[in-house]
């Protein structure tokens, strides 16, 4: 599909630019810059009765109600109280919130830095993400944030309603 | 028409406009993406677009150029944009060269070619008129169907004549104009058969309103074959194309019309006199009558239009944030309390200025009912009166749309299935036609639209019988006379006898209800036997904002929809009964209704629910009570979606942003008590309360 005139790696599936960084759980997590719109502090959220537990709610965006999904909760980490960050990123075309521990840094990593994702075997799941970028001594792992956030959810949500 | 004309590209320069895009695509030839100077010249181009080119080639210009700032931008694939352009302008230029060629055969529709071909291919030049065409198209319809009714009462109003022969005519000059044949031909077919009553060499009579009536129909699933066509593919022949178009042109040159089957007793007078009883005024002056009562209107897309209207919601929001803000209220803040005050008056005016935008008479519908009447009881074979009230009333241009489909059900229900034939009215000592009322009036902030006909009444007994056959009620339960009549509204209850083409198809009066509650409205039906029955639709005036009742759960807001709420009910000790230990009935005055605690549907914690209250909603048939913590108060939301990205949330409706800035979610009554029943206990673990705020 691209027609750039650099050479991709067939195993890499992202080109190095600039990602914000983040904690999740003490690991730091990356996302293509590109893909985020905007990063908010405190904010009410209100729950959604009857959806996953992931999905934290809804929230009031300058008028528009987005959805926020639990960052960890949705890759299987453990919750946690307190997470005072919102990310809104442009996935899918759509605006949805995810939180996070805290926010880090916008990291400039470059695509000699970027690993393919090594296979782990069962219990790790690796199809989330991109690649593991490292620079200066730190390990960041570049999430799909596309594929974290496909709508599967909501088909889960729709199967679970019972039928009229 | 297809590319029937294989002109060279490049003919000689003589043709209208075409010299300037014959340097442009010179100058698209020449360029080089990396070669700054030859974007340049091409950009300049398109700064000074010559006025000699056809205005009609201006979207396809506007797309190339955006092509050029493509690539003068840091475009990742400029070979490809190029060639993109070079397309592009090919096909401007195109489409210049070929409006030029002399016009197509079909400009000028070949009289009395009865036989057509199958289909036709669009240009691509005028499928680029084709959204001006459509929507007027659909207008000059409406006026000609609209003014056929008329005719039915009154056959000799030549001013209706005049609409419906203005309407084909009018279509003809415009189909022709887009080189759409079908619509052509049948236009020209139309319009030459009603010059003649127009001219009065032939009296209008069933025959020719039944002849109008089909070839509006023909014409519309054409102009709806033209839409599907908008972007690409054919437009296929409908069927009994020719035949209509044999039987236009025979009608038309004999100059009578084999009168068609027809309902007994219809109450237009016998076709057989010519217009000459009721002395008509000169057409002249009518039409000159008619033409000054025409309001100036503008055409305004509807997407801004619910921009405007959301975007003013938003602004009555964010000013009643303002309103309540304690410095504001405080009270030494005179001055400032007086300048909001005024501010907000001139929010909420134009609040309701905005709504208004957005309003449409009840006429469209009230048309296409009209019209479904008229052809259900020519085909069941009743004889039917209509009247009409109300047709100025006004609501939600959204409201109406999926109102137009649950208005035609329930009239064509009322004359199928309420109204009685001629012969059996008369046994019942009634005049043989059928009386069927249709109305809309305003009632508080709410639309009511009725439907009565003087039929023979709803049968509770056989209702009732039926309901026990299939299921649908214990055989053992007693219900009251309106229970009787509200089963008439659970899925899969028909009291049809036999599957008519009308009426019989597989849909009932379930689907209305359930319609009517999607738009937060409510049904309502009452019948006397031999007396007939009425409908009462009770609708919102607008989706956009809707009068809610905040409700707390938990420590959580909901909003009900206050048209969905019947009563609100604090229990008194002794009013609430278990069932088994675990089901809860209050005893409202005599009626057992069924609890639902809402922290539990909606699976929220249970802890520390000793107080509460009680909303009284109605479930299809029965009423459902609804606990909840505490009412909080009334406030008009603007209703907002959840997003595609959350679907469909079972017993949400949508969400709506409070005074506080928090999300409230709008509960729909009817599916948190489906909900309910369907559920085990706690179907859900309980959500954790966590908010990024703690």
């Amino acid at each position: 599909m691209s027609t750039s005139t650099q050479e991709l790696s067939p195993t890499r599936r992202v080109a190095g630019g600039k990602f914000l960084t983040f904690f999740l759980a003490k690991e730091e997590y990356g996302i293509e810059i590109l893909k985020v719109q905007e990063i908010i502090g405190t904010m009410a959220i209100t729950p959604v009765p009857r959806t996953p537990e992931h999905l934290r709610g809804v929230i009031n965006l300058r008028g528009k109600i987005i959805p926020v999904v639990d960052l960890r909760l949705k890759l299987g980490l453990p919750a946690a109280e307190g997470q005072n960050c919102i990310i809104v990123v442009r996935a899918r075309g759509l605006e949805i919130g995810i939180t996070v521990d805290q926010v880090s840094e916008v990291a400039n990593i470059a695509d000699k830095d970027i690993e393919p994702v090594p296979a782990f075997g069962n219990g790790v799941a690796t199809e989330d993400l991109l690649g593991i970028g490292k620079t200066g001594g730190r390990v960041r792992l570049l999430l799909d944030i596309d594929r974290i956030l496909s709508n599967q959810d909501v088909s889960d949500l729709r199967a679970a309603t019972p039928a009229a | 028409m297809t590319d029937t004309n294989d002109s060279a590209k490049g003919t000689p320069s003589v043709i209208q406009g075409a010299e300037p895009l014959l340097l442009l695509k010179s100058l698209v030839a020449a360029v080089d993406p990396n070669d700054q100077l030859s974007l340049l010249k091409l950009m300049r181009w398109f700064k000074e677009i010559p006025a000699s080119i056809p205005p009609d080639t201006k979207p396809m210009l506007d797309e190339a150029r955006l092509l050029v700032l493509r690539m003068t931008g840091n475009d990742r694939t400029p070979e490809k944009t190029l060639a993109d352009l070079a397309a592009l302008v090919d096909r401007v230029v195109k489409s210049v060269e070929t409006k030029a060629a002399p016009p197509p055969a079909a400009a000028t529709p070949a009289p009395a070619a009865v036989v057509s071909p199958e289909e036709e291919t669009p240009a691509d030049q005028d499928r680029l008129l084709f959204p001006d065409f459509i929507p007027e198209a659909g207008e000059h319809l409406q006026a000609a169907e609209s003014a056929l009714l008329t005719l039915e009462k009154a056959p000799s109003d030549p001013d209706a004549i005049n609409t419906v022969f203005r309407a084909f005519h009018t279509l003809k000059g415009m189909a022709g104009y887009v080189h759409l044949r079908f619509c052509t031909d049948l236009a020209h077919h139309a319009e030459s058969l009603l010059s003649k009553v127009r001219e009065k060499e032939m009296a209008y009579g069933p025959g020719i309103a039944d002849l109008s009536l089909r070839s509006i129909d023909v014409m519309k699933f054409l102009i709806e074959s033209v839409q599907a066509a908008s972007q690409s593919g054919s437009i296929k022949k409908p069927t009994g194309y020719d035949e209509l178009l044999s039987l236009l042109k025979n009608a038309t040159e004999k100059g009578v019309v084999d009168p068609p089957a027809r309902s007994v007793g219809s109450s237009s007078p016998a076709p057989a006199a010519p217009s000459t009883a009721a002395a008509p005024p000169p057409p002249q002056a009518a039409r000159a009558g008619g033409d000054t009562n025409m309001e100036t209107t503008v055409r305004v897309r509807t997407d801004r239009l619910d921009r405007l209207v959301n975007a003013v919601g938003e602004l009555v929001i964010a000013q009643s944030m303002i309103t309540q803000d304690p410095i504001v209220t405080a009270p030494d803040n005179g001055v400032l309390s007086r300048k909001v005050a005024h501010l907000d008056r001139v929010v909420r005016d134009l609040r309701d200025l905005a709504m208004a935008l957005r309003l449409v008479p009840m006429k469209g519908p009230f048309q296409k009912a009209s019209r479904a009447i008229r052809d259900v009881a020519q085909k069941s074979g009743k004889a039917v009166d209509l009247h009409l009230y109300g047709e100025e009333a006004e609501v939600d241009r959204n409201v109406v749309e999926t109102l137009d489909q649950l208005l035609l059900h329930l009239v064509r229900n009322a004359v199928d299935h309420g109204l009685e034939t001629p012969v059996e009215r008369e046994q019942a000592g009634k005049s043989p036609i059928g009386q069927l009322y249709l109305s809309a009036t305003h009632e508080g902030g709410s639309l009511v639209v009725e439907v009565r006909e003087d039929g023979r009444g709803m049968n509770r007994d056989k209702i009732l019988k039926k309901a026990r056959e299939r299921g649908l009620v214990p055989a053992d339960r007693e219900l009251t006379e309106d229970e009787i009549l509200r089963l008439i509204f659970l899925p899969g209850f028909s009291t049809a006898d036999k599957v008519t083409e009308v009426s019989g198809r597989g849909v009932g009066l379930d689907v209305v209800k359930k319609g009517i509650e999607n738009l937060r409205g409510q049904l309502d039906v009452t019948s006397k036997a031999g007396q007939g029955s009425r409908f009462r639709l009770r609708l919102p005036l607008t989706l956009a904002v809707t009068d809610g009742m905040l409700v707390r759960v938990g420590d959580q807001t909901f909003i009900l929809p206050i048209l969905n709420i019947r009563q609100t009910v604090r229990p008194e000790k002794g009013m609430i009964s278990t069932v088994t230990g675990r089901g809860e009935l209050l005893n409202l005055r005599g009626e057992m209704v069924p609890i639902f605690r809402l922290r539990r549907v909606l699976g929220l914690s249970e802890e520390g629910t000793e107080d509460g209250l009680l909303i009284i909603v109605e479930d299809q048939t029965t009423p459902a009570a609804l606990w909840v913590d505490d009412l909080l108060g009334q406030q008009q939301v603007v209703t907002k979606s959840l997003g595609t990205w959350f679907g469909q949330v079972p017993g949400v409706s949508g969400g709506a942003i409070l005074g506080d800035g928090k999300v409230g979610l709008i509960l729909d009554p009817a599916e948190v008590v489906r909900l309910a029943r369907t559920d085990a206990p706690v179907p859900l673990p309980v959500k954790a309360q966590l908010s990024a705020t703690t």
